[in-house]
């Protein structure tokens, strides 16, 4: 059984975004996960990943964003979270302490002005 | 050849006389004016007379001598006539003479001239008419012939010969016309035949002459002959051939039989006939007789065709079929009806026999029962059979069993049976019906005879009942199937009965090779439908799933027909996850082979839910399951998934009756979906949908039995609906009052299957979960407390809150209490005054994070929940957490 979420990858201004849908928990938090490693896989110095649809998200969603953040930083690339402010996911987020470590943003757009700004240009 | 008479015809005579009178009394007037003769004029009479009776030769003589005598005595003075003197007188005697002589001449040649003239019309009129006419003397001389007469004879023909047939004729009657027919040959050779018709011309008593015609009737004989050869023949016919022949009157009144009816009924020639039809007829085709069809008033072109029974010499009745023709008048009316009987009684026996036979085979193919299949055998050889039958089967090694006995009285057959439970009887028993089971051969036995029933009887009681039952002839006949004895038939014709023919033995013999396979068809499926019936409830769910506000309920009713053991099924489960799978349906075919497919298709069901599938996958799965069967078998199936939290349905439908969505506004809707049946196509691809269930409403699923009791599918949805309504109304809100409000208990001919699901509305009420330990259930938690908070009024943080919180308790439980997939847990939430307790328990050991980076569960716990706290114990772990303050300010939903 698969709790009712989707993920899909795409580029936008060639920036690899990740998003989500429904519900992450432990039951489909993996193939969120997977997603991660093709965005990453593009090498543009920044990864956005928007849970502005996710109604839902519990501390596995939060610790895979953390060793994403990892994984970024060994390649020196960043990781931008989309979360709109004043929701009860951002509250939660908050309060796991990793937005010290990572860019959250309101809105994509906003994620997108800062990949951009930190994008790094293929060789 | 012309005679013409020598005597005049009396008129002539008396004209004669008295002319002779007149003349006389004249010639008297004169006589005295010149000779002064004194002779009156009748004394002229008797001189007249002579003159007229008497030839001239007789007559003048005598005319003289009187006159000398008259004059001789005149002479003599003795006798004076009148003075005058014997000239005178003589001169007046002869004149007078002479007058009378001259006047019976002159009249004699006139009457000669006429008669004459006669005789050459009367020639003429025969000379001219095209028939042979002719005179003759009474002698038989002929006076004349016409030319006819003589072309008739023929050229040649000498005519002495040609007319002493009507010489002859004449001479022998001489008194009275005469007609006869004879034969000559003409001057050819040829023979003709002649029609002679005299008549006699009488004068007073005596003949004067024979008038006549001949006809030639040659042609008129030839053809009466040839119709006397042609009745010959056809009376020979009639004779001759196999069927009876008879003749009737316009009244059915019998004029002729031939001979074949003497042979079959036994009658001699000269025997009354006329009713001999309707004595003979048998009384049950009375309706349908000729005797009954015919009146005066058929018409000539209406035939008579009927098959009726007549009774022969030996008493018993024979099929004839009759049919008969009219003869009519020239004015059409019937005068006689010609008819044949053909004896059609072994074609129609056989056809009796035949159709028995099929009837007995339509009889016994409808019924799958041991019991119910020889009781039709009873019914089905009386009457036709025999008076009585008994069916008997073999069980064990030696008991014989009575299964049915059939008699036309009922009191009869009630003896019977008490006869046959007090007397049961073994394979070892007297009697032909254990003879007949041993030996495997047809016995018989005359039950009237005392000797017989002694041989039989068990006791003295026993042949008095026998007696009583008034038995005649029996036969038994056994039931083998190739070298088995499965029991025999005994059939008993009453004492006055008759006995079993050879054809009779024929068909009984038929008939129980048919009973017999019969009996071994109802037994072989009594076994087969024990093993569905196993199968079929062992399929089916021992008990239905238990969810907060849910309310599960299922019928399932076996068929009335017992050949209808159907493969339908439903079934109710809960998913890992605690969503609730639903299945039902019907799988085409009866029996076993039904029972096994059902239970393949059910578990197929079954195992892809339980993997995720959703319910369209789930149907393409158990397609393709099916498809590998061998034999080719066509399923109807409803899947739907019941989230009971998200109170959610989504179903895909193969071909199965539309489930019912009942809501609580008293609205029903039909969840009709496209979808084809399973088992026919290589590749389904079914549709699926999603709807709501929202609180009081009730989901009905159902088999077709359920719509088809009367055998009007619309009909029997819209009383489905009726019945639906009226469950809700009610408030027995299950598939028990709407099956017993349907049905009113009525048994229904095929399987029915239904399963209701009832949602509860939301209390505001303690939560409780009992789940399985998986990832899956952590989302049904969530959705659990999401209506835990919207019954308690909640708002969107505060839920969220909880789902976080509680979603993190779980997950280490989930996660590490017994490793992934085994073991349950529960939670449990509840308002306490103004706050919200929850506790998550199971029977594992909390651990702490094993990972770097895990571990952040604990803390969004405690920074959500104003106090968590953790109880681990040997027997497991509780987390606790309370949430102050939660049901402050709140206002009752």
């Amino acid at each position: 059984m698969s709790v009712q979420a989707r993920f899909a990858i795409r580029l936008v201004d060639e920036m690899p975004v990740v998003e989500a849908w429904g519900e992450l928990d432990m039951t489909n938090v993996s193939g969120f996960e997977s997603l991660f490693a093709e965005a990453a896989d593009h090498n543009r110095g920044v990864v956005i990943v928007s849970l502005a649809e996710v109604k839902y998200f519990d501390s596995r969603t939060i610790h895979a964003l953390g060793l994403l953040a990892a994984r970024l930083a060994k390649n020196r690339q960043q990781l931008a979270v989309v979360l709109p402010a004043l929701t009860s996911a951002r509250i939660i987020f908050d309060m796991s302490g990793l937005k010290t470590k990572l860019a959250v943003f309101d809105a994509l757009a906003e994620a997108l002005t800062f990949a951009r700004a930190n994008r790094t240009e293929l060789r | 050849m012309l005679r013409l008479p020598d005597r005049l015809p009396p008129w002539a005579r008396a004209a004669a006389v008295t002319a002779a009178v007149i003349v006389g009394g004249l010639i008297g007037v004169a006589d005295r004016f010149f000779v002064r003769m004194q002779l009156a004029p009748l004394e002229i009479l008797p001189l007249a007379i002579i003159a007229w009776l008497l030839p001239l030769t007789v007559s003048l003589p005598v005319a003289v001598l009187i006159a000398f005598a008259v004059a001789t005595e005149e002479y003599n003075g003795g006798y004076h006539v009148g003075g005058e003197t014997l000239l005178e007188v003589g001169l007046s005697i002869g004149f007078a003479y002479v007058a009378c002589v001259v006047l019976v001449t002159l009249l004699r040649n006139a009457t000669q001239r006429s008669v004459a003239t006669s005789e050459a019309q009367y020639r003429a009129i025969g000379d001219a008419i095209p028939y042979g006419v002719w005179s003759a003397t009474p002698a038989g001389e002929m006076l004349y012939v016409s030319p006819s007469y003589l072309q008739l004879l023929g050229a040649g023909v000498e005519s002495d010969a040609a007319f002493s047939a009507v010489r002859a004729q004449c001479a022998q009657v001489p008194l009275h016309s005469f007609e006869f027919e004879h034969e000559h040959r003409d001057g050819d050779g040829k023979v003709r035949w002649v029609l002679t018709r005299g008549v006699p011309i009488l004068d007073g008593d005596a003949v004067r002459r024979y008038v006549g015609i001949n006809l030639d009737i040659t042609e008129r004989k030839r053809s009466e002959s040839s119709l006397l050869d042609s009745e010959g023949r056809y009376r020979y016919l009639a004779e001759s051939i196999p069927q009876i022949v008879w003749i009737c009157d316009a009244y059915a009144r019998i004029e002729y039989f031939n001979e074949r009816w003497y042979a079959f009924s036994g009658m001699t020639r000269g025997q009354p006939i006329r009713g001999a039809f309707g004595e003979r007829l048998h009384r049950a085709d009375a309706d349908r007789s000729f005797l009954a069809w015919v009146s005066p008033g058929r018409g000539s072109e209406e035939t008579y065709e009927s098959e009726v029974r007549l009774r022969g010499s030996d008493g018993g009745y024979r099929w004839f079929l009759s049919r008969a023709i009219a003869q009519t008048d020239s004015a059409g009316k019937v005068i006689r009806w010609f008819g044949t009987s053909t004896d059609i009684d072994a074609r129609k026996r056989a056809q009796d026999q035949l159709a028995f036979l099929a009837r007995a085979g339509e009889s016994l193919t409808e019924t799958l029962d041991v019991e119910s299949t020889c009781t039709v055998l009873a019914r089905l050889a009386v009457p036709t059979l025999a008076d009585w039958c008994g069916v008997f089967l073999l069980e064990g090694d030696d008991k014989i069993r009575t299964v049915a006995l059939a008699h036309a009285e009922e009191a009869a057959r009630d003896r019977a049976w008490a006869m046959e439970r007090r007397y049961g009887r073994t394979l070892q028993s007297a009697g032909i019906v254990a003879a007949a089971m041993r030996t495997g051969e047809v016995q018989s036995a005359g039950l009237d005879d005392p000797a017989e029933r002694r041989l039989i009887a068990q006791d003295e009681t026993h042949s008095r009942l026998l007696a009583s039952l008034d038995f005649g002839a029996a036969i038994a006949i056994p039931m083998r199937s190739g070298l088995r004895t499965l029991g025999a038939i005994l059939l008993i014709r009453r004492e006055s009965g008759r006995n079993f023919e050879p054809d009779d033995y024929e068909i009984a013999r038929e008939l129980s090779r048919r009973a017999t396979v019969s009996v071994e068809n109802a037994r072989a499926y009594d076994r087969e439908r024990r093993v569905a019936d196993a199968l079929q409830a062992a399929f089916l769910p021992s008990m239905l799933p238990s969810i907060p506000g849910l309310h599960f309920d299922a019928v399932y009713v076996p068929g009335a027909d017992e050949s209808a053991i159907g493969g339908d099924w439903y079934d109710a489960f809960q998913l890992t996850d605690g969503r609730i799978a639903l299945s039902i349906g019907d799988v085409a075919g009866r029996g076993l082979r039904a029972a096994v497919v059902m239970g393949r298709v059910r578990e197929a069901i079954r195992a892809f839910a339980l993997q995720g599938l959703e319910p369209a996958a789930i149907l393409s799965a158990a397609q393709r399951v099916l498809r590998l069967s061998e034999v080719a078998t066509m399923v109807t199936a409803l899947v739907a998934i019941a989230d009971p939290l998200a109170r959610t349905l989504t179903f895909a439908n193969a071909g199965h009756p539309p489930a019912m969505l009942a809501l609580a506004d008293g609205t029903i809707e039909t969840l009709a979906l496209d979808g084809i049946p399973l088992g026919i196509f290589d590749d389904i691809e079914p549709q699926q949908k999603t709807v709501a269930l929202p609180d009081d409403a009730l989901l009905v699923l159902y088999t077709d039995g359920l719509i088809e009791i009367d055998r009007d599918v619309v009909t029997g949805l819209q009383l489905l609906r009726d019945a639906i309504t009226r469950a809700i109304n009610s408030g027995e809100r299950n598939a028990t009052a709407i099956y017993r409000t349907l049905t009113h208990d009525r048994p229904s001919r095929d399987d029915v299957a239904m399963l209701t699901v009832a949602t509860q509305r939301l209390k505001r009420e303690p939560l409780g979960l009992d789940l399985p330990a998986v990832p899956e259930s952590a989302r049904l938690v969530r959705a659990a407390l999401q209506r835990f908070a919207e019954a308690h009024a909640l708002d969107m943080d505060q839920s969220f809150t909880l789902e976080v919180a509680v979603g993190e308790a779980i997950a280490n439980t989930i996660e590490h209490a017994y490793g992934i997939g085994a073991g349950r847990f529960t939670v449990a939430a509840r308002e306490i005054d103004d706050d919200i307790e929850v506790e998550v328990q199971d029977q594992g050991q909390w651990r702490a994070a094993r990972e770097e980076g895990r571990g952040r569960g604990m803390p969004i716990m405690r920074a959500l929940a104003h106090t968590v706290r953790i109880d681990s114990t040997v027997g497991g772990t509780i987390v606790g957490m309370t949430f102050t303050g939660f049901m402050k300010r709140r206002i009752d939903p």
